[in-house]
């Protein structure tokens, strides 16, 4: 267990998505620890046994979406610092997860835009 | 009602003849014993009676009623007073002055009256003249007027009846059409209401697989940086491990005995790497992945796009950048014409101009396509290909954007109708699915103008003309 390292989690119901993230963001790895969670359940599990510097989540997903997800993350860890990935043009969901999130990121991100946003948000959180 | 009306005459002509009959019996029966009186008087009777038909049935298709009218007055007055002279006044008084008032018909109502007058003043002075007493012209003078009157009013009567009753069945025909023209355009509307719902399904639908595109797009973009990044250091080691090789081997130069061992080695690396063309792929992998990332980029930018000009979601109107909705409509009609047509783009910089997104962009695309359908037309028979050229330019107080096109151009003849709602020369299943009178009655919607100019063989233009003074701030 590092103390000094940000723990960062990543959501989404794709699994390909998360594995090609997890492949892509190996070169991170020392500064951050990261875990990757499918869907929103697997997700509050993990959050629930350790929490997260920074959560970062699909808004689409069966069951429960990335604005609830965030909603709850918050209610649990108002500090918790929220990333919303999103390929949909709904205004009024995007608006009903604002108040939850720090940033929305428009899908398909490239990678530097994700890590450069996490960046910040770490910094900003410190 | 036709038929009633001719029956209606005969019964008034039969009368008139039966009457004419009993009143030439009742002179000749006055004359009774006087047989060559009789004679005489049958005769006269006979050839008024005949007058009056030649004037019924042939003077009056060729005079005017007026003169027809006057005609046969003259010729029963004249009768009348004949008879008087040859008989007794006071019975062809009597018989033949409201008999005559009766009989005529007062379609012009001043000149029946001095017809009547006229009657009487000759009946009372021939009797006068005559030396029969004052009394009986003046009586039959009273009854002749009481009948004019009395017939006439009824005349009128019956004109004013069917006057409202024609008046009527106009209203009820005017009221016909207006629903016959209201149900059309009701119909029409509603028909255009479906194809409106219609294409925004096809809309949200599109903006649906728009996003789930969005997911494999972001993972296969993600895996490409990542091989991208593994390829780098995979070359990184291949390099290091050369040198090491080449250290370890111009290690073994150094003794005479593994010389030829250290040659040997160097000569199996040196296979090794042309069996992987390692300098190719150097050069070649990072190619690759700049490759999928402009093709993510494409695939990105093309999706954006899809989102963009369906607005599903987007009833109301805003602020909208013109020009992007330009590039959007290009972007998603590309297949329609990259093969038949260049684009050209002159993009003015605009204001924002308020009006609903999805729609203006509909009419767009549509205006679009139909340059790419007259430019293929045309292609089809000169194989050149043509040009797309659209324009956008700030005017006084509205926004114009001018799609023009090098292809066929509307025939003259069809130039007035292509406006028309479900006018198409297209086979089904082509174009947009919007008529030009949608794209036009969302134009004028947004108190715009949509026009165009057209010449065979040389292409045509469309011009949108948004109001600028509806323009957010």
């Amino acid at each position: 267990m590092n103390g000094a390292k940000k723990r960062v989690l990543f959501v989404d119901d794709e699994p390909l998505l998360l594995r090609a993230l997890q492949a892509l963001l190996r070169t991170e790895r020392a500064r951050w620890d990261m875990e990757f969670a499918l869907g929103a359940d697997e997700a509050m599990r993990a959050f629930t046994m350790t929490p997260f510097d920074v959560v970062v989540s699909d808004m689409r997903m069966p069951g429960k979406d990335g604005a609830t997800l965030l909603g709850e993350v918050r209610r649990q860890q108002p500090g918790t610092r929220c990333v919303l990935l999103s390929g949909y043009a709904d205004d009024a969901l995007l608006a009903r997860a604002t108040p939850h999130c720090d940033v929305v990121l428009n899908k398909p991100c490239r990678a530097p835009d994700l890590v450069k946003t996490i960046e910040e948000l770490v910094e900003r959180g410190a | 009602m036709t038929n009633l009306h001719q029956e209606l005459q005969k019964r008034i002509a039969k009368a008139n003849g039966i009457g004419a009959m009993v009143i030439t019996l009742l002179v000749m029966a006055s004359a009774w014993g006087d047989w060559a009186m009789m004679a005489t008087i049958g005769v006269i009777n006979a050839l008024v009676i005949a007058a009056n038909m030649f004037v019924t049935f042939v003077l009056l298709s060729r005079l005017s009623h007026r003169n027809a009218e006057i005609t046969r007055a003259v010729i029963n007055l004249s009768t009348g007073v004949l008879i008087a002279h040859i008989t007794h006044w006071p019975l062809a008084c009597f018989l033949f002055m409201p008999y005559t008032a009766l009989v005529f018909d007062p379609v012009a109502r001043k000149t029946t009256l001095y017809t009547v007058l006229a009657v009487c003043v000759v009946y009372s002075l021939g009797s006068y003249l005559d030396g029969v007493p004052l009394m009986t012209p003046f009586v039959f003078t009273v009854l002749t007027l009481f009948c004019y009157e009395t017939s006439s009013s009824r005349h009128a009567v019956i004109r004013v009846m069917l006057a409202e009753a024609e008046s009527g069945r106009d209203a009820l025909n005017r009221a016909y059409h207006s629903l016959q023209t209201e149900t059309a355009a009701r119909e029409r509307a509603e028909l255009e209401l479906a194809q409106h719902h219609k294409l925004e399904a096809v809309g949200r639908l599109a903006a649906g697989i728009a996003h789930e595109i969005n997911t494999p797009v972001q993972f296969v973009a993600d895996s490409v940086s990542f091989i991208d990044d593994g390829n780098r250091r995979l070359l990184a080691l291949v390099d290091r491990q050369s040198r090491i090789v080449a250290e370890a081997t111009s290690a073994l130069d150094d003794d005479e005995r593994t010389r030829g061992r250290a040659t040997s080695l160097r000569v199996m690396l040196d296979e090794a790497r042309a069996t992987a063309d390692l300098d190719y792929l150097r050069d070649e992998l990072p190619l690759a992945s700049e490759r999928v990332h402009e093709g993510v980029e494409r695939v990105t930018h093309i999706m954006h796009s899809v989102r963009q000009f369906a607005h599903p979601d987007k009833k109301e109107s805003a602020p909208v950048d013109l020009n992007e909705s330009v590039r959007t409509a290009l972007t998603i009609a590309a297949a329609e014409y990259r093969l038949v047509a260049d684009v050209e783009t002159e993009l003015a910089e605009l204001p924002a101009v308020l009006c609903h997104a999805g729609e203006v962009n509909q009419v767009l695309l549509n205006l679009v396509v139909n340059a790419a359908h007259a430019i293929e037309e045309k292609q089809k028979q000169t194989g050149k290909r043509g040009t797309i050229r659209v324009r956008t330019r700030v005017g006084s107080d509205h926004v114009a954007i001018e799609v023009h096109d090098t292809g066929v151009g509307i025939p003259e003849h069809l130039q007035g109708r292509i406006f028309e709602a479900f006018f198409t020369t297209k086979p089904v299943g082509q174009g947009t699915g919007q008529s030009l009178a949608v794209s036009r009655a969302v134009i004028e919607k947004h108190d715009g103008r949509l026009t165009f100019e057209s010449k065979v063989g040389e292409g045509t233009t469309f011009v949108i003309r948004l109001p600028l003074r509806r323009a957010a701030a």
